[in-house]
């Protein structure tokens, strides 16, 4: 009786100490990135700067003749042509706020800009949402405004961003400017490339058609880097505009 | 106030030839020119391969960008009131490459005799939250040291030299001192330098009589993307799992522990 009770303390010590292990494993906090498919790249694309179905000319086909250049030195200057106006981002749309209906978000918008590494400035705060304030506003004439927040944060947990590639084409984002100009976007895209594939240029492109970008990670966490594998984007078009 | 006029009517057909012709061209073809004019009190005509091309240019001020189809020109710099390009002040020779940024400078030299000095722009990109600041020294001046904030940035500038930075976009006041001195020779100015944008300040007029200036202009869209979206760094960091391990190991290791002794106590009475 007594050595049996001893051999059961004795076993059931063992126990404890073998599962001791998994369960410290299996509580570990999940990273909350998110591994989506991507839907509609193409047209994401398609809005782009130089692109065949924004461009309002016919891309220029190769054989170009040089017969005329001898003439055209010897003519007289041409005039100043008109260049192609640069949209300038207006300072007045900066944005201060987004809602995201379908995944609940309604969070604050603060401009961002570069860190020392060059890469894109994103609010400490994962319930604070960053517009990059070198490119356009949302509700520009033209070109990518982009907007990012963290998917999470190893102080503070999970983002306000973070089921990002949960939404669907026809899901809609507000953003309100500082002056309380509400515009509507219409989900159109949802992407995830390696972080060494993300196309930054058509993402933080000035020109093209208007359109809202938001970003932030997703695909596995590198515990090495501590950092995401994968950026999420979602490209949203303007609504009745 | 100055005026970009095409040239006469004969001259005006003529210019529309040449933008005909230059159409089937690619856009490389073609150069832009910033043309500055750095000498004061002198209001000049600006002949462009014996066509008018700036009429009645005045002094600290900048025409341009003209885009050029690549070639060979002769610019002729006349007084502002002259019937041709007969008698010209100063001429040029400017050999434009295609898809390259240009600026052609009417300005005095350090002892004060004018001259035309063409400098390439740098139109190459930018990186993302960079401005590019080009400081030129065109004025009958000597060497002189650039300070931002206060800071020497550029140091001893002599005409007709130029000096770059590449720093972050925003507001800086500067000024322009004589070299290795505080003696202000011009400003200070606030430069509103835009991200993705290069400007090109010169420094014109003359020391000796009091009339040294800054004349910029400014060339946009050189802008990049940032070189990646950081928005992660991994789930919070959580207690919870460490304070399950301890407690389990410390249960565990008593458990071992006890029953353990009473099997040996067990053994050995």
């Amino acid at each position: 009786m007594f050595r049996r009770r001893a051999a059961t303390s004795l076993a059931a010590g063992l126990a404890i100490l073998a599962a001791a292990p998994i369960v410290w494993w299996a509580t570990q906090p999940e990273p909350a990135g998110q591994t989506v498919t991507t839907v509609n790249a193409a047209a994401a694309s398609a809005l782009a700067t130089g692109s065949a179905s924004f461009s309002p000319v016919t891309p220029v086909t190769s054989g170009v003749s040089g017969g005329t250049s001898a003439s055209v030195e010897a003519d007289p200057p041409a005039a100043p042509a008109t260049s192609e106006p640069v949209p300038e981002p207006s300072p007045a749309a900066a944005p201060v706020r987004i809602e995201v209906p379908a995944l609940g978000v309604d969070t604050v918008v603060v401009p961002v800009g570069v860190d020392d590494e060059g890469e894109m400035e994103v609010p400490q705060d994962v319930d604070t949402i960053g517009w990059y304030r070198f490119g356009p506003a949302p509700g520009a004439a033209q070109g990518s405004a982009v907007l990012t927040g963290h998917v999470d944060d190893y102080r503070q947990g999970t983002g306000v961003f973070a089921d990002l590639g949960a939404l669907q084409p026809g899901d809609t984002v507000t953003v309100t400017d500082g002056a309380g100009a509400a515009r509507t976007f219409s989900v159109i895209s949802r992407e995830e490339w390696r972080k060494g594939e993300v196309p930054l240029d058509r993402l933080f492109d000035r020109g093209g058609s208007a359109r809202l970008v938001l970003i932030t990670c997703g695909g596995t966490f590198n515990t090495s880097t501590l950092g995401y594998d994968d950026n999420v984007a979602i490209t949203a078009v303007p609504v009745g505009g | 106030m100055r005026r970009l006029i095409a040239a006469t009517a004969a001259g005006a057909l003529a210019v529309t030839a040449g933008l005909l012709g230059a159409l089937p061209a690619s856009a490389t073809g073609t150069a832009e020119v910033y043309v500055v004019h750095g000498i004061p009190d002198l209001p000049v005509d600006i002949y462009v391969n014996g066509a008018l091309t700036l009429d009645d240019f005045q002094p600290e001020t900048v025409a341009g960008p003209l885009d050029l189809p690549e070639g060979g020109y002769t610019v002729d710099i006349t007084a502002a009131d002259a019937a041709d390009d007969s008698a010209p002040l100063l001429t040029a020779n400017a050999d434009l490459v295609g898809g390259t940024s240009v600026t052609l400078i009417a300005h005095l030299t350090e002892s004060g005799d004018p001259t035309i000095t063409p400098y390439p722009n740098d139109i190459s990109t930018i990186s993302a939250g960079q401005t590019r600041l080009v400081v030129r020294h065109d004025a009958a001046a000597p060497a002189v040291d650039v300070r931002a904030g206060g800071t020497v940035v550029l140091a001893g500038v002599t005409n007709p030299n130029e000096g770059v930075l590449n720093i972050p976009a925003g507001s800086v006041s500067a000024d322009v001192v004589l070299a290795g001195t505080s003696t202000v020779a011009i400003g200070p100015a606030t430069l509103d330098l835009a991200e993705g944008s290069a400007t090109f300040v010169h420094a014109v007029g003359s020391a000796a009589d009091g009339t040294l200036t800054l004349v910029s202009f400014t060339i946009p869209g050189l802008h990049s993307a940032p070189g990646g979206v950081p928005a992660g760094t991994g789930p919070a960091d959580s207690s919870v799992p460490t304070i399950l391990l301890v407690v389990m190991l410390t249960i565990g290791v008593a458990a071992v522990a006890v029953g353990g002794r009473r099997l040996y106590s067990g053994h050995s009475r």
